[in-house]
């Protein structure tokens, strides 16, 4: 099982889709970087879809003050930082299915190349209107039914300012297990449908 | 949402449990006529189960709370008087509450956090599963964190297919 770094969840499970709502973007950034310090470090081919609450940029330099060889990462190909608007979004269209497919061709070169698994995180403080949320929630969970059987471990992260509860709730009913804060850290609750 | 919690008391009773309900009466008679409905086995059984306690939630909410926040002392003393005997006789117990709920609504929030992480300290001393159940209305765009705060106090999230509303 691939550890999370994660503080408080130890490990978590190929195949696993989890998601978050964090409070600030300090938060969003320290959790991502050991998310994906842990990654790289275990072997694991990864992916950070930036968005505007924390750029490429930001992320890169994030990375880079705990990992001082994380050129490196980029360079073998270990490891890709990529703005939202280069994954999600082509031509102003939000086109899930093509997401979706290029997720698993993502896996399938991880995989060629000998790396453990995919890791890859998506943060969707991008989605401004109602109607984009709620494509981009069916589009969730399009990811989970999707990832459920491979070797992928996918984080989305949601700001929590400006989402109402309900739709949280539709954010964390397509998803496996919504991550929660508890005693410092993180703690993974399943999500069960009656 | 009364088809979710008596379809979890019913399963405790069929499974022999030791099933406590602690629900407004309204909530409990609805309960009640559903499971009656519903589970037409239970139907005249159920009042009168000894395996099965029905408590109002506003009274047991009036033996613990001091200035509208729970005492913890008086809410372990409480609840010793409704779980020792089952626990002590082996017996799994099931839990649906609603007290948390009724703090909520009677706008107390840290009182109702409060209550929930006592709920999880009892758990430390009793075995028992607890179901509890929300209405969306209760939390608002401007509580996001508190229902957050809400959602992490539990073990495990449930709603219903299509229409977030526990």
């Amino acid at each position: 099982m691939p550890r999370s770094g994660i503080r408080g969840l130890d490990t978590v499970a190929w195949g696993d889709h989890l998601c978050l709502f964090y409070k600030s973007t300090a938060e969003l950034r320290q959790l991502l970087t050991h998310y994906f310090q842990t990654g790289l470090a275990d072997g694991e081919c990864c992916v950070w879809i930036t968005s505007p609450s924390l750029t490429e940029g930001d992320a890169l330099e994030a990375l880079q003050l705990s990992m001082p060889q994380i050129r490196g990462y980029l360079g073998t190909g270990q490891l890709e930082i990529l703005p939202y608007t280069q994954w999600y979004v082509d031509n102003g269209k939000f086109r899930s299915d093509a997401i979706l497919a290029s997720w698993l061709t993502k896996l399938h070169n991880a995989t060629r190349r000998g790396f453990a698994g995919l890791r890859v995180a998506g943060d969707a403080s991008w989605l401004s209107s109602r109607e984009q949320r709620h494509e981009f929630i069916a589009y969730e969970q399009k990811v989970t039914d999707a990832v459920s059987a491979q070797r992928i471990l996918a984080l989305c992260t949601y700001p929590s300012a400006g989402w109402i509860p309900e739709e949280m709730l539709q954010v964390m009913q397509c998803h496996g297990s919504v991550l929660l804060p508890s005693s410092g850290g993180w703690k993974a609750i399943d999500i069960g449908r009656s | 949402m009364e088809a979710h919690v008596a379809d979890f008391i019913h399963r405790g009773i069929q499974a022999g449990d030791t099933v406590i309900t602690i629900a407004t009466k309204e909530r409990r008679e609805g309960f009640g006529h559903y499971l009656r409905t519903a589970y037409p086995d239970v139907e005249g059984r159920i009042d009168v189960l000894s395996c099965y306690s029905a408590l109002d939630a506003d009274e047991v909410l009036s033996t613990f709370l001091v200035d509208a926040r729970p005492d913890r002392s008086r809410f372990f003393a409480t609840m010793d008087d409704v779980f020792s005997k089952p626990a002590r006789e082996g017996r799994t117990i099931r839990v649906f509450g609603e007290m948390v709920t009724r703090l909520w609504q009677e706008g107390q929030p840290e009182a109702a956090i409060a209550l929930e992480e006592f709920w999880n300290e009892l758990a430390h001393r009793y075995t028992f599963s607890l179901l509890c159940a929300y209405p969306l209305s209760l939390f608002s765009e401007d509580n996001t964190q508190r229902f957050l705060e809400t959602c992490a106090a539990h073990s495990r999230l449930s709603f219903p297919l299509h229409r977030a509303s526990v």
